[in-house]
């Protein structure tokens, strides 16, 4: 079974930049363009293999968004990255308690995106 | 008039407009030169001529009352010395003074509203665009790499090199195959007309045969016709008894005769056909069947020279597919690394955001002061606002991303 990477961003182009990288490392792409459309998602029965998001998106954020995430049967455990341009460190910590497993500043390089993803997800 | 300082609050207005000035212009440095050196020379640039500007104000303002003021003619007398009208003059003169200083300011904080708001709708305007921009590049580049995807598809998927490779091959083995039956046809042909030598030796071995054959009929017939003299010379002895022999004796001469004869046109007829037969062989065997050979060479040698063409063109079809392969490798992970570059627009956006943001406060901030209450305490908080100026917005876009990695797994 292909791994599935979620992408949650309000970018178009991120969404399209990311969705090149990990398509080209053959991975399959779940796209949103907001929290809750990603909620809506994977509500319905989605089940990534990781999930990347962006912090700063409209009504609800990045680690709202994480908050959610976790409270969805099946999804407690699953690796969560923010992709974010923040880097303070209060945010950070505010993402950690939230369920992030990873934080990466943007622009991130594509070989170092996907090495932290076959770290998360063995086999991808 | 003389002039009055104004309010203490109203004083330190020149400079906190200088510092708002001085964070916008330092905002758009960072964004459009980089965080070290456009938020410097931005922000002391933004600072040193806002507070140049309000200073020259003030002191020209000042200066020109103290000119329209008239020279004192006596030491100033303290207010509780002074008549009442004169005191009432004076108080009437400053309130003339702060309302002017009131609308001068609120003539500015109108200038720098709408400097900020420009500055907002320009930023907002630069993000559209450069947004739009960047999807369009993104889009042609997603076009570019499924263009290269499914090349490469198409070349390991239709196994093109092998099926050229094994065409060429059969090609090659048909035409090698081609060129095997011409040999054998030439060697057959060899063969024929070894055998046609032979026959033609056997049949020039029976002719003269038959032209010794002629020889042997021909001495027959010279001795029948001595034989025949003889019987005509014993038929004369014996008269008229050996009359009947004569006849016979005559006729004997004339059969050896035309035996004789008969056998020389035969011999004659031998000879003419064994040269004939030779002249034919000749004709057949050393001109046409020559040519023949030399048409058959000739093609053999095209065979040969266009398989020798056919080898080189499937070395260039199989050089040109695996170049075309290797080179479609080789682009696949620049695609990537632009594809990858494309974020820097998502990282400028936010950054412009931010500045959109902080325009935003100012223009709320220099809206919500109240010129012309000179109690302080109403007006808006200016940490508040100075804590949303120089509040850290997002990380500056890197020129570098494969050396500037930030991530941190919890």
């Amino acid at each position: 079974m292909a791994t599935t990477i979620m992408i949650v961003d309000d970018s178009p182009t991120m969404l399209m930049s990311i969705e090149g990288i990990l398509s080209k490392a053959g991975l399959g792409v779940l796209k949103a363009a907001s929290g809750e459309e990603a909620v809506t998602t994977l509500q319905g029965g989605a089940k990534p293999n990781l999930l990347i998001t962006d912090l700063n998106m409209g009504a609800m954020n990045g680690i709202d968004l994480i908050r959610r995430v976790r409270k969805l049967p099946g999804l407690q455990f699953i690796p969560i990255l923010m992709l974010t341009t923040e880097s303070q460190q209060d945010k950070r910590n505010e993402a950690k308690s939230a369920g992030a497993t990873g934080w990466i500043v943007k622009p991130v390089d594509p070989e170092a995106l996907l090495k932290v993803i076959r770290q998360l997800v063995p086999g991808a | 008039m003389a002039w009055v300082p104004p309010p203490r609050a109203i004083r330190w207005i020149g400079p906190l407009c200088a510092v708002l000035t001085a964070l916008a212009l330092a905002a758009v440095g960072a964004v459009a030169f980089g965080p070290a050196p456009g938020v410097a020379a931005l922000a002391v640039l933004g600072f040193a001529a806002t507070w140049g500007a309000a200073w020259a104000s003030v002191t020209l303002n000042r200066h020109a009352m103290e000119l329209e003021a008239p020279a004192p003619q006596e030491p100033a007398l303290l207010p509780a010395d002074r008549p009442d009208e004169s005191g009432a003059q004076d108080a009437a003169g400053r309130a003339e003074i702060q309302a002017g200083i009131q609308a001068a300011l609120a003539d500015h904080f109108a200038v720098y509203d709408r400097l900020f708001e420009r500055a907002a709708n320009d930023t907002a305007s630069v993000t559209t665009e450069t947004e739009a921009a960047a999807f369009d590049i993104m889009t042609s580049l997603r076009e570019v790499d499924g263009a290269m995807t499914e090349l490469l598809a198409f070349l390991d998927l239709s196994g093109s090199n092998a099926r050229v490779i094994e065409i060429v091959d059969q090609t090659d083995q048909q035409l090698t195959e081609n060129r095997q039956l011409i040999g054998d046809f030439l060697v057959r042909r060899d063969q024929d007309v070894v055998e046609c030598r032979q026959r033609l030796d056997e049949l020039d071995v029976a002719t003269a045969q038959l032209t010794r054959a002629t020889e042997g009929v021909q001495t027959i017939a010279r001795q029948t016709n001595l034989l025949a003299l003889n019987a005509t010379i014993e038929a004369a002895r014996a008269e008229k008894a050996g009359a009947g022999f004569a006849v016979v004796a005559k006729e004997v001469k004339e059969l050896s005769s035309a035996s004789a004869s008969t056998a020389s046109r035969i011999a004659q007829d031998l000879a003419s056909l064994r040269e004939s037969i030779r002249e034919n062989f000749s004709v057949l065997v050393n001109a046409r069947i020559e040519g023949e050979r030399g048409e058959l060479m000739k093609i053999a040698a095209a065979i040969a020279s266009l398989t020798e063409n056919m080898e080189r063109l499937v070395a260039h079809q199989r050089d040109t597919l695996v170049k075309v392969q290797e080179e479609s490798a080789r682009i696949a992970q620049p695609i990537v690394r632009l594809i990858g570059s494309i974020q820097f627009q998502d990282v400028t956006r936010q950054r412009l955001q931010h500045l959109e943001g902080i325009f935003g406060a100012a223009r709320t901030h220099l809206q919500a002061l109240d010129l012309s209450n000179p109690l302080t305490k109403s007006w808006p908080d200016v940490k508040s606002f100075a804590e949303i100026a120089l509040s850290e917005g997002p990380s500056p876009p890197r020129n570098n991303v494969k050396n500037n990695n930030e991530i941190e797994l919890f």
